[in-house]
Order: C-alpha cells, then sequence, then structure tokens
C-alpha cells in the first residue's frame, strides 16, 4: 500500500521567493503550525512570511528538514531543558556545522528562529554567539562584533566603580 | 578683570569641547546600532546573556570566574541597558565582601527570587545582613 502523501504548503518570503514544502517541515515552526491549523479549509495561496528573506528561509528550512520528525518541545519538556541549556553551551555536530555561516546570516537565522518561533533554532543560535562572546574581554567582544566603546563619562565611571567592588573579595 | 575674561573663555571653550565629545558619543552609539548583532531584539540578547552568566556560575562562586560574565556589561550602552533591565541576569549573588555590590545585585534581580552563596567571615556580615533585607526573595541560600 502506497504511503499517504505529504501535504504540500507554499510560503512566500519578503524578497517574493516561494517555497513549496512538506507540511510536517514547516510545522516546527510553532507560528506556521498555528497558521495552518487555523486554515480549515485547502488554501492555494502561499502563506506570506514578512519577516523572513529567501536566503535566509533556504537556511531555516535545511534545519527544519533535518530535523523533521523530532518531538516539538511541550511546555513541561521546555522547563526541564532550560534548567540544562543553563549550565551547558554545548551544540551537536551536525547543528555547529550547519550554524558556522557568517556573522550576518548567523544573526538573520536567530531573527528569523525567533520570528517563526522555532525555539531549538533559537536555542543554537543563542549558544553560538554565547559561544563566541565567553571568555573575551570587552574589548575583544567590541573587535568581534564591529562595534566601539560608546559610554558617557559617568558610565565609564559606574563600571570603574564596579569593577572595584567586585574585586573586594 | 583680564583674568576673569580668560576664565569664562575657556570655560566656553571646554562646553564647546564637552558638546563635541558628546556628539562624538552618539555617533558611535549610531554605529554600533548597525552591527548585525544589535539587529537582535532585547529578549534574544538577554537570553545570550543568561547563558554567559550560567557558563561562569559553573565555576561557582568562590572562583574569580563566576564574575566573568559581567564584561557583557562593559561592551556598549546597549549591551550595558539590556543587561541591567534583565533581572534574572542578577539573581545569584556573589561571594563578596562589598557591600555596594551586593547592592547592586539586590537591586538589579529586583522582584525576582534570588540565591546566595556566602562564606561567612567577620567582614561579609554587613553584605550578608544587607542581603537579609531582601529575605522574602532567598530561593537558595547556601552559607
Amino acid at each position: 500500500m502506497a504511503a499517504p502523501a505529504t501535504q504540500q504548503i507554499k510560503i512566500r518570503c519578503n524578497d517574493e521567493k516561494e517555497f513549496t514544502v512538506d507540511r510536517d517541515v514547516l510545522e516546527r515552526s510553532v507560528l506556521i503550525k498555528n497558521m495552518l491549523e487555523d486554515v480549515t479549509e485547502q488554501q492555494d495561496a502561499p502563506i506570506p512570511l514578512p519577516n523572513v528573506s529567501g536566503p535566509v528561509m533556504a537556511k531555516v528550512l535545511e534545519y527544519c528538514t533535518h530535523h523533521r520528525g523530532e518531538p516539538l518541545p511541550s511546555a513541561d519538556t521546555e522547563q526541564s531543558q532550560d534548567e540544562t541549556r543553563k549550565r551547558t553551551t554545548d551544540i551537536s555536530e551536525w547543528d555547529q556545522k550547519f550554524i558556522t555561516v557568517d556573522q550576518e546570516m548567523l544573526f538573520e537565522i536567530i531573527l528569523a528562529a525567533n520570528y517563526l518561533d522555532i525555539k531549538s533554532l533559537l536555542d543554537v543560535g543563542c549558544k553560538t554567539v554565547a559561544n563566541m562572546i565567553k571568555g573575551k574581554t570587552p574589548e575583544e567582544i567590541r573587535k568581534l562584533f564591529n562595534i566601539v566603546n560608546d559610554f558617557t563619562p559617568e558610565e565609564e565611571a559606574q563600571i570603574k566603580k564596579e569593577n572595584e567592588w567586585a574585586e573586594d573579595r | 578683570m583680564l583674568s576673569e575674561g580668560r576664565d569664562e573663555l575657556r570655560k566656553n571653550i571646554d562646553k564647546e569641547i564637552a558638546a563635541l565629545f558628546e556628539r562624538i558619543r552618539c555617533l558611535y552609539a549610531s554605529r554600533n546600532a548597525l552591527a548585525p548583532v544589535n539587529s537582535l531584539p532585547a529578549e534574544v540578547l538577554s537570553r545570550i546573556f543568561l547563558l554567559i552568566r550560567n557558563l561562569s556560575s559553573n565555576h561557582g562562586p568562590y572562583s574569580m570566574k563566576y564574575l566573568d560574565w559581567l564584561q557583557i556589561t562593559q561592551v556598549s550602552q546597549h549591551w550595558r541597558q539590556v543587561a541591567i533591565e534583565y533581572a534574572s541576569l542578577w539573581t545569584q549573588l556573589p561571594n563578596l565582601c562589598n557591600e555596594n555590590f551586593l547592592q547592586l545585585f539586590l537591586a538589579r534581580s529586583r522582584a525576582c527570587p534570588i540565591s546566595i552563596v556566602m562564606h561567612i567571615t567577620k567582614n561579609s556580615l554587613p553584605p550578608f545582613r544587607s542581603a537579609l533585607t531582601s529575605l522574602f526573595r532567598i530561593q537558595n541560600l547556601q552559607l
């Protein structure tokens, strides 16, 4: 007996790029899952995603396709995962390879994961950034992200004071 | 009279220099807003900060590395604001002898439950008393 055909869903990104994707892949996104549940009739018009561009969506879909079939976090598992997440920034080998992209794409993926409500992808993105930052001095962090010191003299003085307090052990 | 005139002139120049510095600082802030990392909304940046704090916490409250995460509050004005406004970040009070620092953590953690690990010595008694003023918020206390 042939396997039941998977429903295909069309989405349209903010640069008009369209993708036709298996429903279970798209449902990794809680935002899209909820949208699809709200639609009772078969819809041919693509779902508009005004906050995601085509190239970023292609990456997101690569992630969702790889992780299709995995259970979505429920409120309970999310809470216990939050506890684990607190102490570690370990990322699986595949996810690490997947998220090895330039900075601009990395932050675009995190923004898309946040917008589309894909918690596991948001988690991978945040852990990656945390790993980039950990152990670095403020100056090294600025250099890493191309930002500059924009503190007022008052803020600089407060920071100096806080550093002295922290040393007082 | 001549000296008074010079003082006035000097004051005006100093004012002008201060205004120029402030203008440059504002330009730095605008430049920072263009960095891809700063496109992240505050809630996502806060989530990253919490991960970094927890990595530091893994070193244990008696380690000097326990407070390494505070570096993120010294990167830029935007990062500092996001960190200070995120109360959950300030809930693990360090083992310190400095009362001002402890007060800072108590104030910034606002109404959140707090966790205190403290090695009681003669010097740590005043900050410990400070911490006890927030007794109703203490979720975890190790002495």
